[in-house]
């Protein structure tokens, strides 16, 4: 009655209650579903991105290997200590606790009445960042001055590691000697923090050979994509076969996991894929013809202490360069670990010397003499009678009052051959001058003036115009090309004129790079074809013979009334004896003055060869920069190459085959 | 002749409520563990807690020991003791992450929602008609605002708001009259948007609440990024359907939760991200339980005391869960309140319990018929 009144009443109420606690109970259940259903892919990418950070590891790049095998680039292991920083944790808190009681020591007033340490959170960071430097220091100070070699932390370096990767180990000492390897294996591996990291470093054995033609690399730190938070060092090639070939060598990058906290120190790291190691790549050179190549390069006689030159070295019957020689050269090795000295910096960025300049594909000089190849067929082919007499004054004038062009030939009578093989500027002038338009038709036809396709960068042409550019806007003078001068070309061009002479007429595009191979499945790749035909030379087999010939006397002709041929002191002892046995070579000098006032040269010297006469292998063009002549500067540099070249073949057993490959 | 029926003692249990109280224990000291494996320093906390679990225990028994008309008649005392200890937290209290809330390693204000519901109880079960007089009713008004002024300078501004939740609730079923009630929450709703532009709007001049309070707020409004709900929010979402799995959770373990909330204002997220929706569905079904169980209890009671006592206990445990999860989930403002019965903290599980002893009373003691 009065009792179940009350309660009849309070239903209703407990109702309104229960109604209450179902709507909030409904309205958490709700937001669960929304954040755990609809929204959940969402926050478990998030809880991803939290956890985990890609590291992208580099594979090992390919080497570069000479035709035989030889090694000229290859990866090192180089070895470095490094700390784990999600190791040092305990101590980064322990220093920092006694970093603040000497900070509360010094600032008294950092306690408060209540004796209750407050400082300031920048204060407080700044404290911490102390203490980590504080720890790290020292650990590195230990591990160095352990190792013999005592060093001081870059704080810095530190800090910005820390900041930016802590999740990636820190190195401490780089580059341990194999004592110091020892020492770290004894003394500190078996603990958490310290670890002995192995790097590859690109290596180049042979330093300075083939430095230029090889091309070097430089660490790359910055990713080129974006997906990776961080990219270990990896390398890129920044020249020469190095950078051409940079995709082939460099292999493909693997990826690799790295679980961190709150903290960004790695809890642990899986790999996500694998890395593919690059390719080697077989080049063309011989490794003991390119070394025997910048040796005599380097000690061309009369010319500057430190020669500047080039050498090209090919066989006519393919195409292939056995030795591309660019003097002066630099150690690859210094950029990769980027320790030059002040000296070779400043060397390397002379413009006289331009060591990284590879001056046989990247150099345009006038031919000088050399030339007169060119002018001789081309006065052949318009009717010029080889035995008819021409009696040279020694000097060309081309009027009575004009500067004369001075002629090293002295004045006397001379036919085609002995103007070739004594270098008659005034003969070829005088035959010369007026078969422009033929002389530089003759030149387009062996393609000089032009890029070879060789597949290295960094050609050039050269400049020398075509026949339809015969006329007086031309804007050289006709005696200066019919001696070589004002036109430009480069040593391997020259290299290719030679080529066509001793083969017969087939002008190939010459071949530096041959073949790729993997090194784990060894398969094989052709990456430049074979003896690829880029021409063939038309020319009539009786001036062939005439030029040939020609070439022959340079280097045999002894001396009489007129003089030897050119380069006959390069190749002949004192007594007459030719200093190559069985070993005929057929060449020709060329010494070009020039003009232009911004070159850093006066003077280029020429020899262009090849040999043996009878059945030619091998085509050997010399260029020296501000060199005496041609027969006293290049030609010696050449018959040393020569002496090289028959000392390879009798090592093989004297099968001059075994020196093309495949 | 009705006596002896009236005061006759049942003592059966009641099963829903206890097989749920008996879930959220084992949840709780499950994911107290998997919260705290990692942390040296928490590694036995999982252990404390079961020592938690059972000492509330007993002192739940206690609480059913006497018959709640008992601990009626001493709800004074309780009551202004309560206050007293109140008064000495804010005096001498230890202070901890900014707030001083402990005395001798207890939370004071926990022990105080009790008391506070047993006085409140008492004051309230008094003749309906009396309830309609103004003077009762700022009576009431006073005596809620006392403690809600100590606890909010301690500060803990969401313990605050659970004295006014309870007052309100308790108020209504007593039966004070409705227009009254909607004056109290007008008045107080106007105040709360009044402090909440104040914060939104104003100056910083203007010290309302400390400043990571206000902080929070404007991270509740996406003024400001707030980390702890960033990831908490990410704990739960990350989880899923089905959760990563018991102990396999990532950002306890990882550090992104911090290890200072995990077991504790954050355990819903751990759960959350471990056993996922159906989890979180587990949980809240646990403590719906709890809670009808509590209604059912307040409606079979045999007087309004007692009656009044079970719905201010529920409407107790429901503001903890409401605000707790709520918080984890952004649909409520971050505040330090404890999840009943699964954050770890010895005051919130022995108040906790205690209160649920006193729901057994008011059960054990009910309407015969």
């Amino acid at each position: 009655m009065f009792v179940f009144d009350i309660f009849k009443e309070d239903g209703r109420r407990l109702q309104v209650v229960s109604g209450v606690v179902a709507l909030g109970m409904l309205a958490l259940l709700a937001g669960l579903w929304f954040v755990q259903i609809v929204r959940a892919k969402q926050f478990a990418r998030t809880s991803k991105d939290n956890a985990f950070r890609h590291v992208r590891t580099p594979a090992i790049r390919g080497r570069i290997l000479d035709r035989n095998g030889e090694v000229l680039a290859e990866e090192k292991p180089r070895y470095n200590a490094i700390l784990y920083l999600e190791d040092l944790q305990p101590e980064f808190t322990n220093q920092y606790a006694r970093t603040r009681k000497e900070y509360v020591r010094m600032h008294p007033e950092a306690v408060n009445a209540k004796g209750r340490i407050s400082v300031a959170g920048s204060v407080r960071k700044q404290l911490q960042l102390e203490a980590d430097c504080a720890v790290v220091s020292n650990f590195t100070y230990r591990v160095s001055t352990s190792l013999g070699e005592p060093r001081l932390l870059n704080n810095q370096a530190f800090l910005r590691h820390y900041r930016e990767h802590p999740y990636v180990p820190f190195p401490i000492v780089p580059d341990l000697a194999p004592k110091q390897v020892a020492i770290m294996a004894e003394q500190w591996l078996g603990q958490p923090v310290i670890d002995l990291e192995t790097q590859p470093v690109r290596f180049y054995p042979y330093t300075n050979v083939a430095a230029n033609l090889l091309g070097y690399v430089q660490r790359r730190d910055a990713s080129d994509g974006g997906e990776f938070s961080f990219d270990l060092p990896d390398y890129k090639g920044t020249s020469g076969v190095e950078y051409v070939y940079d995709d082939t060598l460099r292999g493909q990058p693997g990826q690799n996991a790295v679980l961190i906290n709150n903290m960004n120190y790695r809890q642990s790291e899986e790999i996500e894929s694998p890395n593919k190691p690059g390719n080697d790549i077989f080049l063309t050179i011989d490794l003991d013809l390119q070394r025997a190549a910048e040796r005599a390069l380097a000690k061309a006689p009369f010319a500057s202490s430190i020669v500047r030159g080039a050498v090209v070295v090919l066989d006519p019957r393919n195409g292939d360069i056995l030795a591309l020689a660019s003097a002066p050269s630099f150690d690859p090795n210094h950029f990769v670990l980027g320790n030059f000295t002040p000296e070779e910096s400043e060397r390397l960025n002379d413009p006289k010397y331009t060591p990284q300049f590879n001056r046989a594909v990247t150099g345009a000089y006038p031919p000088g003499s050399t030339f007169k190849i060119i002018t001789g067929i081309a006065c052949l082919e318009s009717g010029l009678d080889t035995n008819e007499i021409f009696d040279s004054p020694g000097e060309y004038r081309a009027t009575p009052t004009s500067r004369p062009i001075k002629d090293t030939a002295k004045a006397g009578k001379y036919n085609f051959e002995r103007a070739f093989y004594r270098s008659s500027n005034t003969y070829f002038i005088v035959m010369g001058k007026d078969r422009l338009r033929k002389i530089l038709e003759v030149a387009k036809r062996f393609h000089l003036g032009e890029k070879t396709g060789i597949s290295i960068r960094r050609e050039v042409a050269g400049n020398i115009p075509g026949p339809e550019r015969d006329g007086p806007s031309l804007g050289m003078s006709a005696p200066d090309i019919c001696i070589g001068q004002e036109i430009t070309a480069t040593p391997l061009q020259l290299a290719g004129m030679i080529e066509v002479i001793a083969n017969g007429g087939t002008l190939y595009v010459p071949r530096v790079v041959s073949h790729s191979r993997s090194p784990d499945t060894g398969e094989i790749e052709e990456l430049v074809a074979k003896g690829r035909v880029r021409d063939v030379v038309q020319m009539d087999p009786r001036d062939l013979a005439t030029i040939r010939h020609a070439m022959l006397e340079d280097t045999e002709h002894p001396p009489d009334s007129m003089g030897p041929g050119s380069a006959y002191a390069a190749f002949h002892h004192a007594d007459g004896s030719p200093k190559l046995k069985n070993f005929r070579v057929g060449g020709k000098t060329g010494t070009a003055e020039v003009k232009s006032p911004g070159s850093t040269f006066g003077r280029v010297t020429w020899f262009d060869s090849y040999g043996p006469y009878e059945d030619p292998r091998y085509v050997v063009v010399v260029m020296v920069e501000d060199g005496s002549f041609g027969g006293n500067t290049c030609a010696p540099v050449a018959e040393e190459i020569y002496e090289a070249i028959l000392k390879r073949e009798q090592s093989s057993q004297g099968r001059p085959s075994t020196l093309a490959h495949n | 002749m009705y006596e002896p029926q009236l005061n006759e003692r049942k003592s059966d249990y009641d099963w829903p409520l206890a097989a749920a109280v008996l879930g959220l224990m084992i949840i709780g000291t499950a994911f107290i563990f998997s919260a705290t494996e990692n942390q040296p320093l928490l590694r036995n906390t999982y252990w404390l807690q079961i020592v938690w679990y059972v000492l509330g225990a007993g002192a739940a028994a206690a609480a059913c020991y006497f018959e709640y008309g008992s601990l009626a008649r001493l709800s004074a005392l309780f009551y202004w003791s309560s206050m007293v200890v109140l008064l000495a937290v804010y005096a001498i209290g230890a202070a901890h992450h900014g707030a001083k809330r402990w005395l001798f390693g207890l939370q004071p204000s926990e022990f105080a929602k009790i008391a506070f519901i047993l006085w409140l109880a008492n004051y309230l079960s008094r003749p309906r008609e009396e309830l309609r007089r103004p003077k009762v009713f700022l009576a009431v008004l006073g005596y809620t605002f006392l403690p809600f002024i100590l606890v909010y300078k301690e500060p803990d501004v969401g313990s605050a708001l659970v004295f006014l939740a309870i007052s309100l609730a308790m108020m209504f079923v007593a039966g004070v009259p409705n227009r009254m009630l909607a004056g109290l929450v007008a008045g107080v709703g106007l105040l709360v948007i009044l402090e909440v532009a104040l914060i939104l709007y104003a100056p910083a001049k203007l010290k309302i609440m400390e400043s990571y309070q206000s902080g929070r707020l404007l991270e509740y409004f996406g003024r400001r990024k707030g980390y702890n709900v960033e990831q908490s929010l990410i704990s739960i979402g990350s989880g899923g359907l089905t959760g990563k799995g018991w102990r396999q959770g990532t950002q306890h373990s990882l550090g992104f939760l911090p290890t200072a909330g995990a077991h504790n204002d954050f355990i819903f997220s751990v759960i959350a991200e471990e056993e996922g929706f159906v989890g979180s569905v587990v949980v809240l079904t646990l403590y719906t339980v709890l809670l009808f169980s509590g209604i059912k209890i307040a409606s079979q009671a045999r007087d309004r005391l007692g009656q009044l006592m079970a719905i201010g206990v529920v409407t107790l445990l429901f503001s903890h869960v409401f605000i707790n999860i709520g918080m984890n989930i952004r649909l409520m403002p971050v505040t330090g309140i404890p999840l009943p019965l699964l954050s770890y903290g010895g005051s919130s599980v022995v108040g906790s319990l205690i209160a649920i002893g006193i729901l057994h009373n008011v059960h054990i003691y009910r309407r015969y018929y």
